[in-house]
């Protein structure tokens, strides 16, 4: 009887952690079948239609077309820059929230309320800031630095992307600054205490000791960042240039085409997007075992 | 290095409605080369101060003074300091060589002197070759030791450590004790060191600042400290004690039957500290009162009559516990029923009820639950102050 009840016990436990990951398992299903789906289509494989042979014809088609390089240039180069620059601004966003002791009112402003918002918000924010009708540009035109507010650069359709990239910066300095300040927080009170007390000066104190130690939780928040500037399309399709047209823009109007049978070459350009946003996946979980390993 | 500070007093908290007094006018000083402790109970800010003096917090007033020269504009890294945190705080991202040439490093000392101090440090510290391993793969006694050997790399005028010892073993203890005696007498470094540990202070320091709900309650060297505690607090913090609560008339200490001496001490509540080094009860207290009693101004021990007045024996069961007990030391009083009995090694713990609350006594056996026993005390042993 005892027996009998030990092993019930055994049995609710062994099989518990199945239970309880199940509705995380069936996030993960719906993921992997749009992932499949996807990945079939771009071999042409979309029983829907009939159409169940397997062929290489439409990665041929993406991998050939004139404009792929350009636009996958293109997407790395806003992806590289936007991740960078948002890397850089939440480094001395959450140094400056660390040093500040994080006031309520200070990260709700830096931080919460900018995570809040939708790019989209963002988009309609800085084309009213610096469009040629906007804020800034009269601002500007009336302190005389520009001529008049059309001389200033455009932010839609810039050929250098400036104003995706602004619009990147804006919404992921909070966010590496959200992902870090706790951590950068602990290392500075707990490390920033015995480097200063061992003669290093509050900025040497950073370098030298707070920010190696916060590496690994930056260098995953650039990844998120640069995967998700990689493959997001509306800010792109919003302010982007015509041409080279960010690799996103071009996926979504693939598969936007009146011809149901683009649908196949939209999604072997995202099997192109998700290459890369893979590699970026890859080297975020091996900083992931790297911690672990160092912990 | 003279290490001063002057009426230092600083409140903490968030908000303003939150803010506590940590310190309350705190002053002492630590003469050049000296070993201080300052001790006291959690809370009652010990680190606080040591945080104040590096320059970590801000007192809200009061000064610190370094050669009676006021350092409170210095930032940390501008005080020369070498400080020894409780939690080690090795940096995890550099090796044992370069966490202690590190605050060499920031004084700009170029990588071969740095090199050499670094490794003729952990040579004193007994971790010959332990340069290139990570912080990680060392034991807390061995961390330690590394971070007392980055905290004198760059020879700092004065050393100050928090709490260094409480994070290991009672077995690796006395030899860091000994480690940092001989490293501070060789260096003739001015060092502070907190600690709660009232034996430690006791064994390692030249002088003892005891603290107390963030204020001195004594500064003195420590046979001063141990022989005439200033409050019952510090009596009780050698530990081995009973604190009891009682009445003061006439000099003398009242709670039911037990008698303490409490010369010089107004009448009216009272609080007594009683050693258990230095009390006897039931045969000890009979042997070791015999033929005295009366002389001390305490009533006799009454029991049937067996106490008597006069010079006692020493209890073999004491021997073992705190100082050795003198051969005329006990003094009769009073008496007590024992409640239990404790088995505690080399003696055992008779616990003896006193108006429901209770003295401790060694003694050589158990003794007899509900029996009423003679008891008597040291005056040495027993401090009594007004509550």
């Amino acid at each position: 009887m005892a027996h009998d009840a030990l092993a019930l016990r055994r049995a609710r436990r062994a099989l518990a952690p199945y239970l309880l990951l199940a509705p995380a398992l069936v996030l993960v299903a719906v993921f992997l079948f749009g992932v499949v789906n996807g990945l079939l289509q771009g071999f042409g494989i979309m029983p829907f239609l009939g159409m169940t042979t397997f062929t290489l014809d439409y990665w041929a088609q993406v991998l050939t077309r004139p404009d792929l390089v350009e636009s996958v240039g293109f997407s790395l180069y806003l992806a590289l820059v936007s991740s960078l620059m948002a890397l850089l601004g939440g480094i001395g966003l959450a140094a400056a929230l660390v040093a500040v002791r994080q006031t309520r009112l200070a990260a709700l402003i830096d931080v919460q309320i900018p995570l809040m918002c939708a790019h989209i918000l963002v988009v309609l924010f800085m084309v009213s800031l610096f469009a040629g009708s906007g804020l800034v540009p009269r601002i500007l035109s009336g302190l005389g630095l520009v001529q008049g507010p059309a001389d200033f650069p455009s932010i839609v359709g810039a050929p250098s992307g400036w104003g995706i990239i602004a619009v990147y910066v804006w919404k992921e300095v909070p966010f590496v600054a959200f992902c870090t300040v706790t951590l950068m927080d602990h290392v500075s009170d707990r490390f920033g205490e015995a480097a200063a007390t061992a003669g290093a000066s509050p900025v040497r104190a950073f370098l030298s000791v707070t920010l190696p130690l916060c590496r690994g939780a930056l260098a995953k928040a650039f990844l998120v960042v640069f995967a998700f500037a990689f493959g997001a399309y509306e800010v792109p399709f919003l302010l982007g240039p015509t041409l080279p047209k960010a690799l996103p823009v071009l996926a979504y109007l693939e598969f936007q085409n009146p011809d149901i049978l683009n649908r196949c070459v939209a999604m072997a350009l995202n099997g192109v997007m998700a290459v890369v946003t893979s590699a970026a996946a890859i080297g975020y979980f091996a900083v992931l075992k790297r911690e672990g390993r160092a912990r | 290095m003279k290490v001063e500070v002057r009426d230092l007093t600083l409140a903490l908290g968030e908000r303003k409605r939150d803010r506590r007094a940590v310190l309350r006018e705190v002053s002492f000083s630590v003469p050049d080369g000296a070993f201080v402790s300052l001790l006291g109970e959690s809370g009652a800010g010990k680190s606080t101060v040591l945080k104040v003096i590096a320059g970590i917090l801000l007192q809200d007033s009061g000064a610190v003074l370094f050669d009676g020269r006021c350092v409170d504009g210095l930032p940390p890294h501008r005080r020369d300091l070498g400080f020894v945190f409780q939690d080690v705080r090795l940096f995890p991202h550099m090796t044992v060589a370069e966490n202690v040439a590190y605050p060499l490093r920031m004084r700009g000392v170029g990588r071969r002197e740095r090199t050499a101090r670094a490794a003729e440090l952990l040579e004193r510290v007994q971790l010959p070759g332990f340069g290139p391993r990570e912080p990680r793969t060392l034991s807390g006694g061995q961390a330690q030791r590394v971070a007392l050997a980055r905290a004198l790399a760059a020879r700092p005028a004065a050393l100050l450590m928090d709490e260094p010892f409480s994070g290991l073993d009672e077995s690796l203890r006395d030899d860091m004790r000994s480690l940092v005696l001989r490293l501070q007498r060789e260096e003739g470094c001015t060092t502070l060191m907190v600690t709660h540990d009232a034996s430690e202070a006791l064994m390692m320091s030249d002088r003892v600042v005891a603290l107390d709900g963030g204020a001195v309650a004594q500064a003195a060297p420590p046979e001063e400290l141990f022989a005439r505690p200033a409050t019952a607090k510090i009596a009780a913090c050698f530990g081995d004690c009973s604190v009891l609560e009682g009445q003061v008339r006439q000099g003398i200490f009242h709670l039911a039957e037990v008698r303490l001496p409490a010369p010089g001490v107004p009448d009216g509540a009272a609080r007594a500290v009683v050693r258990h080094g230095r009390c006897a009860a039931a045969e000890d207290a009979r042997r070791a009162v015999a033929g005295g009693a009366a002389a001390v101004g305490i009533g006799s021990v009454d029991a049937a009559g067996e106490c008597q007045a006069g010079p006692g024996a020493i209890p073999p069961a004491l021997a073992g516990e705190g100082a050795p007990l003198g051969a005329d030391a006990l003094v009769a009083a009073g008496k007590a029923m024992v409640r239990c009995n404790v088995y505690a090694g080399a003696t055992y713990l008779a616990r003896l009820d006193c108006a429901g609350q209770t003295l401790t006594v060694p003694v050589p056996a158990p003794l007899t639950p509900g029996e009423t026993v003679p008891v008597a005390v040291a005056p040495d042993g027993c401090f009594v102050f007004p509550a």
